[in-house]
C-alpha cells in the first residue's frame, strides 16, 4: 500500500481514556481479569454508579449483582466470541430492573493474543416500556374491536375481507378462518343490491364515506340478514381500505314488523268501532229499500193474477231500485270493514274518497237533521290506501256530528282543495268549538269527550298516524271561525 | 168518506208503496214526504190515525207529534236498531212499527183501530 500523508500525530496513551470517557454511549474497556481499564461517563450515569475511578476495579465487585448467565457470557468473550443481546433484563441489587442491549467483544494485544473485553451497553428500558404500552393499547383497541356489538370489518377496494370482528361473524355466519380465507363482499351480497352498492361506491370516491344504508347479506346457510352499514376510507402504507360498521336489523325489523301489526289491528279496531257506531244509521238506511221490496212483493202475486202488465213491470222496477240500493249501502259497509291484508297504497281520486266518507255517513247525519255541506271540486289524486282515508273522514265526519248536535245551528261542512303540491280536505261544524287546553289532547289515544259507549277516543290519534304515514298532516286550524279539522295529503296527480 | 191513514216519511219510494199497498187493502190513504204539509193537511181531514217516520231532516217523529191534536192516534215509524218500547213509555205514542215492517201486519193492525 502506497504510503500517504498521515494523521497529524498518533494520539497519546492518556488520550485513549479521555476518548473512552467522552463516548456518547455506556462503554467500557477490561483487561483479561476483567479489571477496568476505561469507561464511558455515559456507563456511570446509565448504571447510576457513584464511584468515580472505577479504574483497577472489578467489573463484579462494582456489580456484585451480576450473576452466573453474565459470567458464562464474559468467560466465552475472554475465549474470543463475540456475544450480544437485543434485550436483556438486568435486575440490579438495589431492586430496580433495567432493559439493555449489549455487545461484548475481545480486543487483543499487538502480538494477537486477547488483552480483554469492550462492553458495549445501551439502556433501553424506556424503549421497552413504550413498546409495552403500545402493546397493551393495542390489545385494548383489539379488545375493543373484539367485544363490538355492532360489526366491524376492514376489506379492500375489491371487497375482499381482511378483518372481522365477532359481531360482524355472527352476522354472516362464517368463522373466523372461512372469512379470513378470501370471503368478499361480492359474495354475501344479492345481485339486486348492484345498483345501490354503485351508488354507495360512488359516495365513497366522492366524500370518502358511504351509508348509512340498509341492504342484506347472504349468510352461510344460505338465509338472508338485514343489516345497515356505513363506513368511510382509510389509507394504510399508501394503500386503501374500507372501514366498515354493520348492524345487524333483524330484531330491528320484528319490532317493526309486530309494530306494525298492531297498528294495523288498531286501526282495524278503531274502524269497528266507528262501523258500530254508525250502525243505527246503517240499519235505518237498509230498513228502508227492505220495506220497500217487502211492500211491493208482496203485491207481485195478486198484479200478475190479474193481468195487471204496466204496474207489474213498475212493482218490479221498484224492487230492482231497491235492491240496489241495499247492496250499494252493504257493499260500502263491506269495503270499509274489510280487515286490511297489508295492500299496497295506490292512486286514488280524492273526490272519490269523499263521496265513499260521505255514503257511509250522509243518511245519519241528516236525518238527526244536521245539514251536510259538501264541496268537492278538485280532480287531484292522493296516493293511499283508500279505506283508511275514507275511515279518518268518516270519523271527522262523525265528530263534527256529534258536535253540531250540541249547537244553536247544526250543520257540517266538507270541503276539499289543492294548492298544487297538497289536497286538502277541511271538515267544520257548527258546534261548540274545542276548548283551547283540550286541542293538542284531542289527538293522543283514548282522549274523548263523548260519553261513555259513543266513542272509543282512537279516532283522532289513529287517524293522525294514518295521514302522517301518507306524508300527509291531520290538525285542528286554530284560526277558523269554527271548528275545523284539517287533512293534507300529498297531491301526485290531477285528471284533466 | 172514510177517515184517511196518513203516512210521513222523508222517502217517496217508501209512500208510493204505502199508499199502493193499503189502498188496495181499502184503506183511505194520504202519504207526506214533507212533514209540515202533513200537519197542515191533518187540521183539516178527518184522519183515522197517523204513520210518521221518526228521523227525517226537517223534523223527526216527536216534533210531528207535539203539534198534532192529541186525540189522533199515533205510530212511530222507525228503522232504527235501538228505539223500542221507551219511546212509547214516556209520550203518548200508540205504538212503534220497525223498519223492515210486514205490510199484511200493518194492514190487520190498520183495520183494528176501527
Amino acid at each position: 500500500m502506497a504510503q500517504r500523508d498521515g494523521p497529524t500525530g498518533t494520539p497519546p496513551a492518556h488520550a485513549f481514556g479521555d476518548f473512552v470517557r467522552k463516548l456518547p454511549m455506556p462503554v467500557a474497556v477490561f483487561d483479561r481479569e476483567l479489571r477496568y481499564i476505561a469507561y464511558s461517563e455515559s456507563w456511570l450515569e446509565a448504571y447510576r454508579l457513584r464511584h468515580s475511578d472505577l479504574v483497577g476495579r472489578h467489573h463484579y465487585e462494582v456489580f456484585p449483582e451480576i450473576g452466573e448467565e453474565w459470567k458464562r457470557v464474559h468467560r466465552e468473550c475472554l475465549a474470543g466470541a463475540t456475544v450480544s443481546r437485543e434485550i436483556d433484563l438486568f435486575l440490579r441489587a438495589d431492586g430496580s430492573t433495567d432493559y439493555l442491549r449489549w455487545t461484548i467483544t475481545p480486543w487483543h494485544e499487538p502480538d494477537g493474543r486477547i488483552g480483554g473485553v469492550v462492553m458495549y451497553t445501551e439502556v433501553i428500558s424506556d424503549l421497552v416500556l413504550l413498546a409495552r404500552r403500545l402493546e397493551e393499547r393495542e390489545d385494548f383497541i383489539r379488545m375493543l374491536f373484539e367485544r363490538s356489538p355492532i360489526g366491524l370489518n376492514l376489506c379492500r377496494l375489491d371487497g375482499l375481507w381482511l378483518e372481522s370482528n365477532p359481531a360482524f361473524l355472527d352476522i354472516i355466519g362464517y368463522t373466523r378462518e372461512e372469512a379470513d380465507g378470501g370471503l368478499t363482499y361480492w359474495d354475501l351480497t344479492p345481485k339486486h343490491y348492484d345498483d345501490e352498492e354503485r351508488r354507495q361506491l360512488e359516495s365513497l370516491e366522492r366524500t370518502g364515506r358511504y351509508g348509512p344504508y340498509e341492504k342484506e347479506f347472504i349468510r352461510k346457510d344460505g338465509s338472508l340478514v338485514p343489516v345497515r352499514l356505513s363506513g368511510f376510507l382509510v389509507e394504510r402504507e399508501g394503500e386503501r381500505y374500507i372501514w366498515s360498521l354493520i348492524e345487524d336489523l333483524t330484531e330491528h325489523r320484528k319490532l317493526e314488523r309486530t309494530a306494525e301489526r298492531e297498528r294495523m289491528k288498531a286501526i282495524h279496531a278503531s274502524k269497528l268501532a266507528t262501523l258500530g257506531e254508525m250502525a243505527a244509521g246503517m240499519a235505518h238506511e237498509l230498513n228502508n229499500p227492505l220495506t220497500i221490496i217487502d211492500g211491493y212483493a208482496g203485491m207481485l202475486e195478486e198484479l200478475a193474477r190479474a193481468g195487471d202488465q204496466e204496474r207489474l213491470e213498475q212493482a218490479v222496477a221498484s224492487i230492482r231500485d231497491a235492491t240496489r240500493r241495499a247492496t250499494r249501502i252493504v257493499s260500502g259497509l263491506r269495503k270499509f270493514a274489510r280487515e286490511d291484508d297489508g295492500e299496497r297504497t295506490r292512486d286514488v281520486l280524492l273526490r272519490d274518497l269523499v263521496e265513499d266518507a260521505l255514503q257511509l255517513c250522509r243518511t245519519r247525519i241528516q236525518n238527526h237533521g244536521v245539514a251536510l255541506r259538501a264541496s268537492v271540486e278538485t280532480a287531484v289524486h292522493v296516493r293511499c290506501h283508500d279505506v283508511d282515508i275514507t275511515q279518518v273522514l268518516i270519523n271527522l265526519l262523525n265528530n263534527g256530528f256529534h258536535a253540531a248536535l250540541q249547537g244553536r245551528e247544526a250543520w257540517v261542512a266538507i270541503e276539499a282543495r289543492h294548492d298544487g303540491r297538497f289536497a286538502e280536505v277541511r271538515v267544520r261544524d257548527s258546534g261548540p268549538g274545542i276548548p283551547a287546553e283540550d286541542r293538542e289532547r284531542i289527538f293522543q289515544p283514548f282522549f274523548t269527550t263523548k260519553k261513555a259507549g259513543e266513542g272509543t277516543g282512537l279516532g283522532l290519534s289513529i287517524s293522525r298516524s294514518i295521514v302522517e304515514r301518507l306524508g300527509g298532516s291531520l290538525a285542528l286550524d286554530a284560526e277558523a271561525p269554527e271548528t275545523c279539522f284539517v287533512v293534507r295529503l300529498p297531491v301526485v296527480g290531477e285528471d284533466p | 168518506m172514510k177517515p184517511a191513514v196518513v203516512y210521513i216519511d222523508d222517502e217517496l219510494a217508501l209512500c208510493r208503496i204505502v199508499r199502493w199497498r193499503l189502498e188496495a187493502a181499502g184503506l183511505a190513504v194520504e202519504t207526506f214526504t214533507d212533514p209540515e204539509s202533513a200537519i197542515a193537511w191533518v187540521q183539516d181531514h178527518d184522519v183515522r190515525c197517523v204513520l210518521c217516520d221518526y228521523r227525517m231532516p226537517a223534523m223527526n217523529g216527536f216534533q210531528v207529534l207535539e203539534r198534532l191534536d192529541e186525540r189522533i192516534p199515533f205510530y212511530l215509524v222507525t228503522g232504527d236498531l235501538a228505539v223500542g218500547g221507551e219511546l212509547s213509555d214516556r209520550t203518548r205514542v200508540r205504538g212503534v212499527i220497525q223498519k223492515p215492517f210486514s205490510f199484511d201486519e200493518l194492514v190487520a193492525l190498520l183495520r183494528g183501530l176501527d
